[in-house]
């Protein structure tokens, strides 16, 4: 009887527990998807979705005109003024001086986020570090063909600089790859110091009126349109250590940008994907460096963000950083605030 | 012979015959030696019956003969003895002799009575050929209405010929020796006439037949004699029968208690040895009744003096011995009795509920079902039914309950109980975009300077985007009240029976997901959809089962059955009517309430 029961009771029991089994679930991953894409490449390709992000991180800039032959003075408030002379500018090939009116787009690069936005690195070709007071991207057109400046021309620019004044920064321009890539980063960008190695003249415009901020900034006679900074190399005297990023392998070099922002000058070191260790790395961070390490992706149509913040960098092997699903706008704002 | 020489020789010859009784023939009789001497003379005897005779009897010539002559024949009471049966004295001695008495069963009779149930192999031929057996059982039922009615009605035809002469004393029960009160007591489950469960009710025929004589109209309140017609308001007062009800067994003392003690099976081993030991005291009394009432009632004398010394009224024989020579001679017409016993009413009052089954029975069981879903169209769009149909796909089920099984009578069931179901329902719908997210651990070389590498374990977490096929188990639940009636049969080890009733619904809810008009998938609270009733109404139900005896208290049973539900299970608002009905097979036990 004993036995009877004991099977009439354990049955129903074996049924209520094996109804347990509520929810299941078939994760299928999407084959295309570029979420799911976790190959590193070891040259980046233009079609890579990290282009994405600088297209739209790119910031506006302003657009004006003057007569070319006539030449003018363009003021932008106090932090910029360039004064471009008649028949400085001159088309392509055998164009000439334009005639009449050009366009001239200007952006000026103020802070270190505005380096990031534009995927201007403040490095040299050979991995130097450069402080940047500051510069200036002119851009110049005649019936949509960029002008350059003519032999022996120079334009004057006065641009001021959020931070003091230094008295040592040099003239610096950007060397781009050739031809410049029409849209995206151009991963061959470095800063070329002038032939001219004078130390740039400073100007300050303080005021005493709270209310008005003081301005201090540098002029320099530029040789060159396009990318013009007021630089100077860091301090060779520190040690300087290799500093190495590691992220998720969702982040490889098709969709990841992370750079070194220096806290204390502007300094801003793009970190190079390593393809064999799937990691990032930048050459030359002096020790005891505060810096951040800023990754920006673009994955998809979704735009992540990662900070690490080194209060000193140490000869640590590598620093790890976990990037966060934002926006753009959020993104932009983090960087105008560096 | 012709039909009424046999007759003319039996009321020729007896009418007024006397024939004394040997020196010491009584004291004979007193030791039991006339007892023994019939019993071994006639045990095994078998007389040859003369051409013709038979044909006689058989169209109940002889019957028609004994009726006719005891027609109207009365037999006048001795004074008082109505007086004591009247005033209880009689009632009173039955119930206090036998009112707590207790007869232990003799060892072994059980066993042997048993095996006999056991080894009928019936429900065998029941078991194998079903159609046969309900045919035959529908043959038997119009056969034994049938009998009842033809007897009925023959009975009482015959039954006015019956002359009521009540003899007896009640204090002749206490001259019983202790063995024979035991034999009074003992259930005469071997009777040749009555069944097991008739046996003991002889104390209540007894008392039935003295209450049916004090209520017998013919009978006034001076307790006088007269001839009843009715025959079922006479047959307490018929000597014979009042013998065997008031002594029980004693009637059976000289016939039956030697193959009592024998421990012999108590059905009568050879039919002809009761039936003519039975038939000689019928006839000899009949005729004693139908020659002379003088005769019959002189007899009491001598069968008082008889009964006095300890014998038994039902044995004895209160016949002229001069004729004890012609008794002889009919030695050798083997009568039967069958047609004689009919013209009087058999004692043996069955009970009105002889059939009726007083086990009660508690099953529990549980059954792996599967459920089936109709759908049908009220207002949902064609792509809603077809995502619904491509979503939705009916899985294993189960219920489970406990109900009461109370047979009506051996083969017609009757259960109720409460029954907890449970339709299981896989529901498979894709969500999109679903981010799955794992935890890696990345092992990379880093190369910090020329000659300086670094081997980096590095726990991130991976994130994968893509589909997920979710499937949710939906349940359809309910608490019905099954109501079944069914009909079994087949031998104690094995029945097969058919059920068939309703389910009344209790209650029942919904748990689960579902397609909402957007055709995205919402989850549904149990309490309180617009979509699902909380009471599914009325269901009909069917099955077979096949029972398996385990002991004599338990059973299993295995039950293929089938639900179907009348109404819909959807609410009036929803865009779609639905309907489960469900096929299982319940596996349970049987457990017998009424174990000892």
């Amino acid at each position: 009887m004993k036995k009877y029961l004991l099977i009439l009771v354990c049955l129903p029991a074996v049924l209520f527990t094996a109804c347990k089994k509520e929810l299941s679930d078939n994760f299928t991953t999407y084959t295309n998807h570029p979420l799911n894409d976790t190959v590193w490449v070891r040259n980046l390709v233009n079609t890579a979705s990290i282009h994405d992000f600088f297209d739209a991180s790119f910031p506006n800039v302003i657009v004006d005109s003057f007569n070319a032959v006539t030449g003018a003075t363009l003021h932008y408030g106090d932090s910029l003024e360039i004064e471009i002379k008649g028949g400085t500018c001159i088309g392509p090939g055998t164009l000439g001086t334009p005639q009449g009116n050009v366009r001239i787009e200007i952006l000026q690069l103020k802070r270190k986020g505005d380096f990031i936005k534009t995927f201007r690195p403040t490095t040299t070709a050979n991995g130097s570090l450069l402080e940047s007071g500051g510069g200036v991207f002119i851009r110049m057109f005649k019936d949509d063909k960029e002008l350059t400046l003519a032999t022996n021309s120079t334009i004057k620019i006065k641009f001021s600089d959020i931070d003091t004044a230094k008295t040592n920064m040099q003239a610096f321009y950007g060397k781009e790859n050739f031809p410049v890539p029409p849209k995206g980063i151009d991963t061959a960008f470095s800063w070329v110091r002038d032939y001219d190695t004078s130390y740039l003249p400073t100007w300050s415009k303080p005021s005493n009126n709270p209310l008005v901020p003081s301005y201090y900034g540098y002029e320099l006679n530029s040789k060159n349109l396009r990318w013009i900074t007021a630089d100077r190399y860091i301090d060779s005297t520190q040690a300087k250590t290799k500093v190495t990023a590691i992220l998720s392998p969702n982040y490889t070099n098709k969709n990841t940008a992370v750079f070194a922002v220096f806290a204390k000058q502007k300094t801003v070191v793009s970190l190079k994907g390593d393809y064999p260790s799937r990691s990032f790395f930048a050459n030359n961070i002096p020790l005891k460096s505060a810096i951040k390490l800023v990754s920006v992706s673009k994955i998809g149509s979704d735009f992540y963000l990662g900070v690490k913040d080194i209060s000193s960098v140490a000869t640590v092997t590598s620093y790890t950083i976990l990037p966060e699903k934002k926006s753009l706008s959020d993104i932009l704002n983090f960087l105008n605030n560096l | 012979m012709n039909d009424t020489q046999f007759d003319n020789f039996f009321n020729d010859k007896f009418r007024d015959h006397a024939v004394p009784v040997p020196a010491g023939l009584w004291d004979k009789v007193v030791e039991g030696q006339l007892d023994k001497f019939i019993g071994s003379k006639l045990k095994d005897a078998e007389a040859p019956v003369p051409d013709g005779l038979w044909e006689k009897i058989g169209d109940t010539q002889f019957d028609n003969f004994v009726a006719g002559t005891l027609s109207g024949n009365e037999a006048p009471v001795p004074t008082g003895l109505w007086d004591k049966i009247t005033d209880g004295q009689f009632d009173s001695f039955v119930a206090g002799k036998l009112k707590d008495h207790e007869a232990p069963v003799p060892a072994g009779l059980w066993e042997k009575v048993k095996p006999g149930e056991d080894d009928d192999r019936v429900g065998f031929f029941w078991f194998r050929y079903p159609a046969a057996a309900v045919l035959i059982l529908g043959l038997l039922a119009a056969g034994a209405l049938g009998s009842y009615f033809y007897f009925t009605a023959k009975e009482a035809k015959d039954a006015a010929a019956v002359t009521v002469t009540p003899i007896g004393n009640n204090k002749e029960n206490t001259q019983l020796t202790a063995p024979e009160k035991q034999l009074q007591s003992e259930p005469r489950t071997g009777s040749g006439t009555q069944d097991a469960g008739n046996a003991n009710s002889h104390p209540l025929n007894t008392e039935a037949a003295t209450g049916d004589l004090k209520k017998t109209p013919g009978f006034d309140k001076s307790g006088s004699p007269a001839v009843n017609n009715n025959v079922s308001k006479t047959q307490g007062a018929n000597p014979v029968t009042e013998e065997a009800a008031t002594h029980s067994g004693a009637n059976e003392a000289s016939v039956l208690s030697t193959r009592r003690k024998k421990g012999i099976d108590l059905s009568p081993a050879d039919p002809r040895i009761a039936n003519d030991l039975t038939n000689s005291t019928y006839n000899i009394f009949t005729n004693k009744a139908n020659t002379s009432n003088n005769i019959l009632t002189d007899g009491m004398d001598e069968m008082g003096s008889y009964q006095q010394r300890g014998l038994l009224n039902g044995a004895t024989v209160p016949f002229d011995l001069a004729n004890y020579n012609l008794l002889l001679s009919l030695k050798d017409k083997q009568l039967s009795t069958i047609n004689h016993t009919n013209q009087f009413r058999n004692i043996i009052i069955c009970p009105a509920d002889r059939n009726r089954n007083t086990d009660w029975y508690l099953e529990a069981y549980v059954s792996p079902d599967m459920p089936f879903k109709s759908v049908t169209n009220v207002s949902a769009t064609p792509l809603y039914l077809a995502k619904k149909d491509s979503s939705e796909s009916m899985q294993v089920s189960y219920s489970a309950g406990l109900r009461l099984v109370k047979p009506i009578t051996d083969n017609i069931l009757l259960k109720a109980g409460l029954q907890y179901s449970q339709a299981n329902e896989k529901y498979v719908y894709r969500t999109e975009n679903e981010v799955k997210t794992t935890t890696v651990v990345t092992v990379r070389t880093i190369i910090r300077a020329p000659g300086d590498t670094v081997i980096v374990q590095d726990t991130s977490v991976l994130q994968t985007i893509g589909f997920r096929n979710n499937t949710v188990k939906n349940r359809y639940r309910s608490f019905d009240i099954p109501v079944t009636i069914g009909y079994q049969f087949g031998n104690d080890d094995l029945k097969i029976g058919i059920n068939a009733g309703v389910a009344v619904n209790l209650s029942s809810w919904y748990q689960g997901v579902i397609l909402d008009s957007s055709l995205a998938t919402v989850t549904l609270n149990k309490t309180g959809n617009s979509v699902y009733k909380t009471n599914i109404g009325l269901g009909l139900l069917a099955g077979v089962s096949v029972v398996k005896r385990l002991s004599d208290d338990m059973h299993v049973f295995f039950e293929p059955y089938f639900r179907y539900n009348l109404s819909s299970m959807t609410t009036s608002q929803a865009s779609f009517k639905q309907r489960l009905s469900v096929g299982g097979l319940a596996i349970g036990l049987r457990v017998n309430l009424n174990r000892k």
